[in-house]
């Protein structure tokens, strides 16, 4: 039907009503399915109705093509001259039939209509376009003195109509100086921030509330910040307005252009305004004070002191992120003396008997972390600790005084005194109701005679840092694991589960192998299990950045160096957790043959296909829809690493910013060509993003590319071999390893042999050694790892690699020892074949 | 981009007009008309004429004792939907000559 319509449309002989009529149905049709009109075919068409003569047919063209606009722009730039010629004529010289004059402003909404497309080209002005420069410069002055005379002539006149209709089309055109944002005159910025400035104290409150919102808008473009300050002191007034729109446009506005200068000073005025504000926007402002204060404070105290103050006024609408960041905060700031003025503010906080329900959460748990800074201060000793926090027991609700319940522990742990008070409340709660209390009690109560003195001590110290976390769970791994192989019987598992999440874990992550649901599980220990959901969300999972990807003794990285805002939007899915073994195991494999799938899940499978030939490699990537629906926005980054020179091809719209989309069953490609010029013990990251059914996935994965990859295999001579071995010993160019055949593989025999000799060979690329080994559980190798960096007389630069396994069948393990000539690539070929060796 | 409904209400809160440009239930319109019509009765007079309702705009006009409310999207230019208001209250006034609520 959409043809019938469109051809009454172009054909000059139909009368004007019916043309408007045409375009508004061809309007209403495009809104519903986007693909009936092809933009480029029918720009020509618009362009000869846009130069009629009658407004209203102008006006009904302007709104399809804005219609279009919002779905093609970049095919409708052709048409940018004539709007700009006809706003002229309405502008400028004021040409217009009589009955569009509107209280003698011409046809307001047409002016209106004509700004709103031109802000769907904000590049249209720049001086670098490609097309008919000297057309262009004359349309982009003109255009420059349309905007101008609307900002300097538009005057507030006796009919309050007109004055609307002529304001209407100026903040129309500001909006328009905003999306120029720099490519447009400094001037006509300029002349708009002082408008807005004059609106912002008019009577007229609908002035007032348009001047925020657009000086707001403003305000983002960088370098406005200066100007936008001079008029702080009325916006902070506006916050006071009677009217509440008004005071919202004001608190926008006011975190839009708050920065470190005067940052405390708008927070302060935001906290006591908040005592009086109405409960609609209370939420809104206390989020909003909550950010403003973290980004820019420069004292940490200050910071404390404000969410305090934010607490106490509206402690309702401080939701658990909120005061979860502020221990996230305290806790990574163990310089200074932040903590202890955290601890002993929040206790003095707590101490009157009716306070609100998260200040006794905060205090709770900061002094159960840090209470031990301040316990010698008068009046602040652990047992006055623990009886301030107690006198509230009876009237806070179950999730407060599971938290109160942990930080009793501490307490009992830190201060002999307190061990009495905590031990009936302890035993008064295990037949408690709520299940997480009962818990909570029962463990802590056994956990005295349970573990060993230094056991508990350890459980039950303070939380490391949140970035660090990584390397302290690393550090209790590597301690043996007697106390846990205690046998308390059924507690143990538990007890496990609360040290491991809670405190410094000492018990290895070796349980269960949930090395990997480390981060991930209830959280006992503390009240933070939702601080590391947040964390987690933050940073779909993702492998370390430090250690070889291929060694498995790499704990789960699920720590983020970011922290989300507290009430982020839309956050990306990630890789989900128990997909992470496989995807190990997989990469593990990759790196050793030439084909096979990196990634699998429901929706996309990431298929990959890699060949050497001396310092050089192919490596193609195939990413498969598997789902049902399509994935759009589909895009890969590649990281750039110094030690790899690449070069990317893939499908159309896969590497830039906008992605393509992999419709169903079919595969999006990527080629890679990549050159080492050295040696290198990690792998290059990838990062695949995409939308799916409106939900963003975000997976960070990395590719096979190790250093073996370009090894190329040397036949030594036995006699050869001992020499160049004996030559490399030295403690930096080797790099030995023991590994443990899994439990439930066979004992070590020849065919074992013979399949470690092959993975010598095949997957790690090295040429085996015959002769040199005493015995037959030695396998040798050697290679040359070729790179593609110059030396000085223009030769590849090439690294002698030699690698040793040795098997030890009575105690079923494997000694790999690998020299060469470089650190890095003795310890790359080195994890790569004790990964190997595991799996085989 | 477009107007979402137009609602015509009397001091005391009945609706006497409601012209819905998008698909509503008949269970949603009722809901929008009771929030809205709250939202705008407790207005005084100085206040402005534009309101955050859900992820849009309420812009209304008043008219003696009647009130015009329309509902637009964000990016929407709310001075000339004021204008837009007022020129349908005039041609229905040309039109009709010299209306009043009753003959609504």
């Amino acid at each position: 039907l959409h043809v019938e319509v469109q051809r009454l449309l172009i054909t000059s002989s139909t009368t004007p009503c019916v043309k408007k009529k045409a375009a508004l149905c061809l309007l209403r049709l495009v809104r519903t399915s986007p693909e009936l009109i092809a933009g480029r075919e029918f720009a020509p068409h618009i362009a000869t109705l846009l130069q009629h003569r009658h407004l209203g047919v102008l006006t009904s063209t302007m709104s399809l093509l804005i219609g279009l606009a919002t779905q093609h722009e970049s095919e409708y730039e052709s048409l940018i001259p004539y709007v700009v010629h006809i706003l002229g004529m309405l502008v400028l010289k004021k040409a217009c039939a009589r009955e569009y004059l509107y209280y003698r402003t011409p046809s307001p909404w047409l002016q209106i209509k004509l700004l709103k497309f031109l802000q769907f080209y904000p590049q249209a002005i720049s001086s670098s376009s490609l097309e008919a420069p000297e057309g262009n410069t004359q349309y982009v002055a003109q255009l420059h003195s349309i905007v101008n005379k609307v900002l300097t002539e538009t005057d507030v006149s006796d009919s309050i109509n007109k004055s609307n209709a002529d304001h209407a089309v100026l903040f129309e055109a500001v909006n328009l100086i905003v999306i120029w944002g720099h490519a447009g005159p400094a001037q006509l910025r300029d002349g708009a921030m002082r408008l807005l400035g004059k609106f912002i104290s008019v009577r007229e409150p609908n002035i007032r509330y348009l001047g925020l919102m657009t000086m707001s808008r403003l305000a983002q473009l960088e370098g406005s910040a200066e100007s936008v300050k001079k008029h702080q002191a009325t916006v902070l007034v506006s916050l006071k307005d009677a009217d509440i729109s008004v005071r919202r446009r004001a608190l926008d506005l006011l975190f839009v252009m708050c920065d470190t200068d005067n940052a405390e000073r708008i927070v302060d005025e935001l906290v006591s305004h908040l005592m009086v504000a109405d409960a609609a926007i209370r939420e809104e402002m206390v989020l909003k004070i909550a950010i403003l204060a973290e980004k820019y404070a420069t004292d940490l105290r200050w910071y404390v002191d404000t969410i305090l103050k934010l607490i106490s006024i509206s402690g309702d609408f401080v939701s658990d992120s909120i005061w979860h960041r502020v221990a996230q905060i305290v806790t990574n700031h163990p310089q200074g003396d932040l903590q202890a003025y955290a601890a002993a503010t929040l206790l003095v906080a707590a101490s009157p008997r009716r306070c609100h329900e998260t200040a006794v959460r905060v205090a709770a748990y900061i002094l159960g972390e840090f209470g031990f800074l301040i316990a010698e201060r008068p009046g602040m000793s652990g047992e006055d600790q623990f009886r301030i926090l107690h006198q509230h027991w009876p009237t806070v609700g179950p999730a407060t005084r599971a938290i109160l319940i942990s930080t009793y522990a501490k307490l009992a742990n830190l201060y002999e005194e307190c061990r009495p008070l905590v031990a009936p409340v302890f035993v008064g709660n295990k037949n408690c109701v709520d299940v997480e209390i009962q818990q909570r009690s029962a463990e802590y109560a056994a956990m005295r005679e349970a573990f060993s003195p230094e056991a508990v001590e350890d459980l039950l110290r303070e939380m490391p840092p949140f970035e660090d976390r990584r390397q302290s769970a690393l550090e209790k791994r590597l301690r043996e694991k007697e106390i846990a192989d205690g046998a308390f019987g059924a507690t143990m598992d538990r007890n496990v589960w609360i040290s491991r999440n809670g405190k410094d874990g000492e018990e290895g992550a070796r349980q269960n192998g949930h090395a990997n649901d480390n981060f991930n599980s209830v959280d006992r220990g503390s009240g933070l299990h939702a601080v590391e959901e947040e964390q987690d969300e933050g940073a779909a999972s993702s492998y370390d950045e430090n250690d070889a990807p291929p060694n498995e003794e790499d704990i789960d990285p699920n720590t983020s160096n970011a922290m989300p805002q507290p009430g982020s939007p839309d956050v990306p899915v990630g890789i989900p957790k128990d997909v992470i073994p496989a995807m190990r195991k997989a990469f593990s494999n990759l790196c050793t043959s030439p084909s096979g799938v990196l990634f699998e899940n429901q929706l996309l499978q990431v298929g990959l296909k890699h060949e050497y030939s001396g310092s050089q490699g192919r490596v193609s990537v195939f990413f498969g829809n598997l789902s049902g629906a399509v994935l759009t926005n589909f895009r890969c980054e590649v990281d750039e690493c110094e030690h790899l020179r690449m070069q990317a091809q893939g499908t159309q719209g896969l590497l830039e910013e906008e992605g393509c989309s992999v419709a169903v069953r079919t595969q999006a490609k990527l080629l890679l060509l990549s050159e080492v010029t050295a040696p290198f013990d990690d792998a290059p990251a990838m990062r695949v993003t995409f939308e799916y059914q409106g939900q963003r996935h975000d997976y960070p994965l990395r590719l096979p590319i190790v250093a073996t990859c370009f090894m190329e295999p040397v036949t030594l001579e036995p006699g050869a071999f001992m020499q160049r071995w004996k030559s490399l010993e030295g403690q930096e160019r080797e790099c030995q390893e023991v590994v443990k055949a899994p439990p439930t593989s066979a004992p070590i025999d020849e065919d074992c042999m013979s399949r470690i000799a092959r993975i010598v060979t095949d997957g790690l690329k090295f040429g085996r050694c015959q002769g040199c080994d005493p015995t037959p559980w030695t396998v040798s190798g050697a290679a040359t790892f070729r790179t593609g960096a110059k030396d000085m007389n223009g030769n590849n630069i090439n690294v002698g690699c030699l690698v040793r396994v040795e098997a030890n069948p009575q105690a079923g393990a494997y000694r790999v020892t690998t020299r060469t000539l470089h650190p890095i690539c003795s310890r790359a070929v080195k994890n790569v074949a004790v990964v190997s060796i595991k799996l085989a | 981009m477009a107007i979402d409904f137009l609602l015509l209400i009397s001091r005391q809160g009945k609706v006497r007009l409601a012209k819905y440009y998008v698909p509503y239930t008949r269970k949603e319109k009722a809901r929008t008309e009771r929030e809205v019509v709250s939202k705008v009765l407790a207005r005084p007079r100085k206040m402005c004429n534009f309101i955050e309702y859900r992820d849009r705009r309420i812009i209304y006009k008043r008219y003696a004792s009647l009130y015009f409310i329309t509902c637009v999207s964000c990016d929407d230019n709310e001075l000339i939907t004021l204008e837009k208001i007022h020129h349908f209250v005039e041609v229905l006034d040309r039109y009709f000559g010299s209306v009043c609520e009753l003959d609504i």
